[in-house]
């Protein structure tokens, strides 16, 4: 490890966190490209965290933002890169850029619309690492890691998780639900007020994954389903920065980062990793 | 629901430091709808917080933390009624009187003292307290209510190691005690008088470089050496030789962080940064041990590594030496973001009078146990019957009459030990 390549300004900058990364690792900050989709007020945690821990423009750029939605007065709840003026004049992507500028302005940050160019690979090649929030299921099966694929993971036979961790699961189970309902509305505003069709796709899910009715809880879906697009700053801060923290493990390889699924429980406070799909990782 | 946010928007809250978890607290609360807070710190910014304190830019530098964190918390929400302090928690100002105002009190603080001191307070007046701590990954949430959790004295805190003071004086065998050695040879020099610093006789700000080196380490070295039962069982040192370094040129350039200079440069980087904090002493009087001030800290790492070379021990790089004599903690953004949503999510149980459902809530480096939690909730500690300060518990001491000072038991024993700030003495 060496100081080599960072500057005097950059190590004392990056003081506290050199001693917990190492300098190899903040080198690798330093050059990190990252695809940030979707500017929720968790984006914004997580972009918030990655630009501060030091990217530095090397003139190929090294954070793209993505989301053509026009600012709105409900994101400035959580979403607190960007600023009042802008709402209802630009997307949110085009939002966020000053403030996040401002958080380092060493770092290059530009947005790209279409957010269907998610799907582009030649546009996906440009990055170390792609973030998606917000988005619809489909999107997510687009990406494959040494970890196993989102469709691998979103995959996995469910009723291994049953034993011992019921009321994780149980989120874990609605919070499917939940992708499910919205994957076949095509939108993330699914009509989840709709018995009817809720029990029809969570017959659905329990024939594909062998599960008996009893995992999904009506009264735990219709609450989660009520927060759909509920951004709270404080469940953002938690799961952004969680985000975050096992992001730039995975930029600078010097920790692994969590395997594999993160849930966040606000009731309890809980926080709890479950290990999903199969495992390439280990061979 | 409307009525939680109507208790949210009338809540008066006060965050106690604007640092690492601070900023984040204040971005939470504000976005989360507290309108009415207050926050308190002493600090001013320093370049080593703009890798997590993100409200802070570096035209803030030596900027009021308290001040600037307010400002520009202000801007994601304009509505917020948001007082700032530039001061110390401990001032009268901010007492029992003043921490009576507030629904919540949050700590955000990264030291023991003030964090009991302001546990203190809340228990006192009946207050609600939402104490939370990071430490690289590490994390936790801790509520204090009196009768209802334990407070910050209930259980005994493990006192920060300390190092005899012959092995600091007279026969140091690690890094720590050359690097602690130095420190006490700065304040000696330059620093506030204080007896403890006394780690060498017959010296003053007022001799030159090249008297100081030879007094500290050789004249010095040489009169330990000749205390014969101290080295029956160890490698006695050897006085630094110092004649070839006499007419050594200034180093110039800026210290390398992570490699360990030679002996001449580290000679050479004594003299240069003790003819520079001579020069300073004379402009500004005494000076205060500042780990961030570079000839201060190029002093001690000069100062301590000769030391370790006449004692044969490892010298060390600036890095490492500053973190040692720093004391530093890693610090990042992302657990402080973590812990500072926690803090609210307890904060909002309270406000809607749900005190029974607020946990503890520890962050963990990896997912643990068999659940493989990585945010473990727990419930709040019992108050402990025998603690002095929220059970009205007692402490008999013994004293020898003949040998205790008044002041050795009002600065040692009822400030220092008991963490007494203005205490009450009465006879009888």
């Amino acid at each position: 490890m060496s100081e080599a390549s960072l500057d005097a300004d950059q190590v004392k900058q990056y003081d506290r966190q050199i001693r917990l990364w190492g300098f190899a690792a903040q080198q690798k900050i330093t050059q990190a490209r990252v695809l940030v989709h979707g500017c929720c007020g968790m984006s914004a945690e997580i972009v918030k965290n990655l630009v501060l821990a030091g990217l530095i423009d090397d003139g190929v750029g090294n954070v793209c933002l993505m989301d053509d939605a026009i600012a709105q007065e409900q994101d400035l709840g959580s979403q607190f890169l960007i600023p009042a003026e802008c709402v209802g004049k630009m997307s949110r992507a085009e939002a966020s850029i000053k403030s996040l500028q401002e958080l380092n302005p060493k770092a290059s940050i530009r947005c790209e619309k279409g957010e269907e160019r998610i799907l582009d690979e030649a546009l996906l090649k440009q990055f170390d690492l792609v973030c998606v929030s917000d988005g619809a299921p489909n999107m997510q099966k687009q990406f494959q890691l040494r970890y196993p694929s989102m469709e691998q993971a979103m995959s996995t036979s469910w009723s291994k998780l049953t034993k011992g961790k019921a009321q994780v699961n149980k989120l874990f189970y609605a919070l499917q639900l939940l992708h499910a309902m919205q994957e076949r509305a095509g939108s993330s505003s699914a009509p989840v007020e709709n018995a009817e069709e809720v029990h029809l796709v969570r017959d659905e899910l329990c024939k594909r994954h062998s599960l008996s009715a009893s995992c999904f809880e009506d009264d735990l879906f219709r609450k989660l389903a009520m927060q759909v697009n509920l951004h709270v700053s404080m469940v953002c801060s938690i799961v952004g920065g969680m985000a975050a923290d096992h992001m730039v493990k995975a930029l600078t390889g010097k920790e692994k980062p969590l395997r594999n699924y993160f849930i966040y429980d606000g009731r309890d406070g809980s926080g709890i990793v479950l290990d999903l799909g199969a495992s390439e990782d280990d061979t | 629901g409307a009525e939680a946010m109507k208790r949210l928007h009338e809540a008066k809250v006060l965050v106690v430091g604007a640092g690492g978890i601070g900023c984040e607290l204040l971005k939470v609360l504000v976005l989360s709808g507290f309108k009415k807070i207050e926050v308190v710190d002493l600090d001013t910014i320093d370049v080593s917080n703009l890798n997590r304190q993100f409200l802070f830019r570096k035209e803030h530098v030596k900027k009021s933390k308290a001040n600037v964190a307010a400002e520009v918390v202000k801007r994601f929400n304009p509505d917020v009624d948001i007082i700032a302090h530039h001061g110390n928690i401990k001032e009268k100002r901010f007492g029992p009187s003043y921490m009576d105002g507030f629904d919540i009190i949050f700590n955000a603080l990264d030291n023991l003292e003030a964090r009991r001191h302001v546990s203190r307070i809340c228990v006192h007046q009946e207050k609600i307290l939402i104490d939370g701590g990071t430490q690289g990954y590490d994390g936790q949430v801790v509520t204090i209510k009196k009768g209802v959790s334990a407070c910050y004295d209930c259980e005994p805190k493990p006192a920060p190691k300390g190092f005899p003071v012959c092995t600091i004086r007279s026969t140091p065998d690690k890094p720590v005690h050359c690097i602690v050695w130095g420190k006490h040879l700065f304040n000696m020099l330059f620093g506030p008088k204080d007896d403890t610093d006394e780690v060498v006789q017959g010296i003053s700000a007022e001799l030159d470089s090249h008297q100081v080196l030879e007094k500290v380490f050789v004249e010095e070295i040489n009169k330990l050496i000749g205390m014969a039962e101290l080295w029956e069982s160890r490698k006695p040192p050897t006085p630094l030789t110092l004649v070839a370094t006499q007419e050594q040129a200034n180093r110039g350039s800026e210290v390398a962080e992570t490699t360990v200079l030679s002996l001449e440069e580290t000679i050479a980087l004594f003299k240069e940064s003790y003819v520079e904090l001579q020069a300073r002493a004379k402009e500004e009087g005494v000076m205060e041990w500042d780990k961030d001030d570079d000839v201060i800290m190029n002093f001690v790492l000069a100062a301590s590594n000769l030391r370790a070379h006449v004692f044969a021990i490892d010298m060390q790089t600036r890095f490492r030496c500053k973190e040692i004599a720093g004391n530093i903690i890693p610090a990042i953004a992302t657990t402080n973001a973590i812990i500072s949503g926690a803090m609210v999510l307890e904060a909002v149980k309270v406000l809607e009078g749900r005190l029974g459902d607020c946990r503890a809530i520890m962050k963990n480096r990896e997912p643990s146990g068999r659940k493989r939690y990585i945010l473990i909730p727990s419930n709040l500690d019992l108050p402990n019957r025998a603690c002095t300060v929220c059970s009205g518990g007692t402490v008999s001491l013994k004293l020898n009459v003949e040998k205790t000072t008044f002041n050795f038991f009002l600065t040692r024993i009822l400030k220092q030990e008991l963490g007494l700030n203005e205490p009450l003495v009465d006879t009888g």
